[in-house]
């Protein structure tokens, strides 16, 4: 560009040669790019896919440094962990997310929950672990699953609050002009017209939440703290598998290490198959749009 | 609601209008109520955490933005490192992801075949779903000991004794490790928010340019990205506000370290990872209540950053909201 200003005028293979290399460098960006991610994924599948046997779903964790043993309780875990999740952030997130689309407008109180909503998808989530763990798990005196998954869903309201907004915006006016129409009260609109049309969209929403904080660790180091048993109670701490690879990629075992990549590729896998549904559901979304 | 109830004598039998409108007054009470809980929440959050830090912010005072050293046995705090650490990182992160990112999402929309287009798409968005976590395990077990044995020998022995930036020791884990796994981490957000941004440059725009008899490159670089520069905008702003919050792949790649950086291969913290790798270990309250400080730094910057790129961009799009 400097070049260009400083002279008239630009001769052409010049140019030709400036666009080649401006190209070529786009080119290698995007090869970087997917170089990271292959890699990344690579050394996963790599490492990983030794580890992966029945027993490593199936058991719990063998003795400090030991060969075998599984991770079993983690996913249990992480499982309960997600359900106590989607109970406290699915209804919170889809009732903001009426709210702001079915109510609200654009008053100046609406406004404001929406900043709100959107300053708060950016909140690192290790504060939210801060907060439940000043609420919960201090005055019980115990890092439980309920901390956890209560940190968690938290984490997951403004995520949810935001789709459900977006995607009921999405469905036609018409719709809910035909239902107050025939005499239908405003709920009835909302709950059997707008939200089923929009169920796709909704459920989306929900995957990418559940997928965003399945993979979360740092708010559970201070509330679900993990441990190396099966959960025996909601008020107990509780494993998780984020929190099983934090701990097995920390150790200075190499069996550890493996069966942390083995962990991570199961995880990896599980939030892509959810990826993979949200694709599929979006698309749905695209042709609602249209 | 009131009017509403209101009116409806006037349109319908008494009985019916009455459910209905109880039924909507329900339903009314019902969401506000849940905004209203919601918004409890997200006041409830910072309240919590600056009663949390208070002893340590009555202690310490706005000196502790400022000074350094973190002894915990003499309960002497202070964040600079640790806020200069943040800073470092998110910004060394920043530029390797926005460069990268921008060609990238450069390349997608203006040199690959439409066929290619979608699927390069998705492939850099896989990376979105790939938790922090796994980021960590990979740059723990795989990229410190690479940068260790490789690249960190290198700027040791042939730049260490020019430039002091680059006279640090070899540890692996460290500055190095955390910019370039966060910068990976960055990436989707800032090529799919880009590509975006491109895609959506109107075809008249390009079209005059190459009626100008302009090259490819001079319409795309010339053109096509500085009409883009808004939604670009926003996606640097997205980003920033995450590499300054990301936590457990941070924590997993800087080393740990309570002194201000000297070399870009010194091991430090940020201001979310020194909470992460430290909760576990305090051992009073005022320890623990200086790591909240930390946090409450942290979330008064990301919500400033966060704020900002809200209004940005709604300025922007003119739209509610934005998809990131």
């Amino acid at each position: 560009m400097p070049m260009a200003s400083k002279r008239k005028t630009v001769s052409y293979t010049w140019r030709k040669w400036r666009g080649a290399l401006g190209f070529g460098l786009t080119g290698v960006a995007t090869l970087i790019s997917l170089g990271a991610l292959f890699s990344i994924l690579g050394y996963l599948i790599h490492q990983g896919i030794g580890a992966i046997n029945w027993n490593f779903i199936v058991r719990e964790p063998a003795a400090v440094g030991e060969a075998g043993g599984g991770i079993a309780p983690s996913l249990l875990g992480t499982l309960i962990l997600v359900a106590i999740s989607m109970v406290v952030g699915m209804p919170l997130g889809i009732g903001v997310g009426i709210y702001l689309s079915e109510m609200a407008g654009d008053t100046r109180f609406a406004n404001l929950a929406r900043v709100a909503i959107n300053t708060f998808i950016g909140v690192p989530s290790i504060i939210m672990g801060i907060f439940v763990y000043f609420i919960l798990v201090k005055p019980t005196n115990t890092f439980s699953a309920v901390a956890g998954g209560l940190a968690l869903g938290i984490i997951m309201i403004p995520i949810i609050a935001r789709t459900t907004e977006d995607v009921l915006r999405l469905v036609p006016k018409s719709i809910r002009e035909a239902g107050l129409a025939i005499g239908a009260p405003k709920w009835r609109v909302t709950f059997d017209l707008v939200l089923p049309a929009a169920r796709a969209g909704v459920i989306t929403g929900g995957i990418l939440a559940v997928a965003r904080v399945a993979g979360e660790t740092a708010p559970l180091i201070l509330t679900a703290l993990g441990n190396e048993y099966y959960p025996t109670s909601l008020f107990k701490p509780i494993d998780e598998i984020t929190l099983r690879i934090l701990k097995y990629a920390r150790g200075p075992y190499d069996v550890w290490h493996q069966q942390a990549y083995g962990a991570a590729l199961i995880l990896v896998f599980g939030v892509a198959i959810g990826s993979l549904l949200l694709r599929l559901s979006t698309r749905d979304r695209d042709a609602l749009s249209r | 609601m009131a009017t509403m109830v209101a009116e409806a004598p006037l349109t319908r039998p008494r009985e019916k209008k009455a459910r209905a409108g109880r039924g909507d007054r329900i339903y009314h009470i019902l969401i506000k109520a849940i905004v209203g809980m919601v918004l409890a929440i997200f006041a409830g959050v910072f309240t919590v955490v600056v009663i949390g830090a208070w002893p340590a912010v009555k202690r310490f005072g706005l000196g502790f933005l400022i000074h350094t050293g973190w002894d915990p046995v003499h309960l002497v705090f202070g964040a600079l490192p640790f806020i200069v650490g943040t800073i470092l990182v998110a910004l060394g992160a920043m530029i390797l992801a926005a460069g990268i990112g921008l060609m990238t999402a450069v390349c997608i929309t203006e040199l690959l075949p439409r066929w290619l287009q979608a699927p390069v798409t998705y492939l850099i968005e896989l990376l979105a779903f790939i938790p922090s976590v796994v980021y960590g395990l990979f740059g723990l077990l795989v990229l410190a000991p690479f940068l260790q044995d490789t690249v960190e020998v290198w700027i040791m022995e042939h730049l260490g004794p020019h430039f002091e930036v680059f006279n640090g020791a070899p540890y692996g884990v460290g500055y190095m490790s955390a910019i370039l796994i966060l910068a990976i981490m960055l990436l989707p957000l800032i090529v799919t928010l880009s590509r975006e941004a491109l895609v959506l440059v109107p075809r008249d725009v390009r079209e005059g340019g190459y009626a100008l008899g302009l090259q490819k490159w001079d319409v795309v670089w010339g053109i096509i990205v500085p009409y883009a520069r808004n939604g670009i905008l926003g996606s640097l702003v997205l980003a920033l506000g995450r590499a300054l919050g990301e936590t457990i792949a941070v924590a997993m790649t800087i080393g740990g370290g309570y002194s201000l950086p000297k070399t870009v291969m010194d091991q430090g913290y940020t201001l979310a990872s020194v909470i992460a790798n430290e909760f576990n270990e305090v051992s009073s309250d005022m320890y623990l209540s200086a790591l909240i400080y930390c946090g409450l730094i942290l979330l008064v910057i990301t919500v400033v950053v966060n704020i900002l790129a809200y209004f940005l961009i709604r300025r922007l799009s003119g739209a509610h909201g934005f998809k990131a």
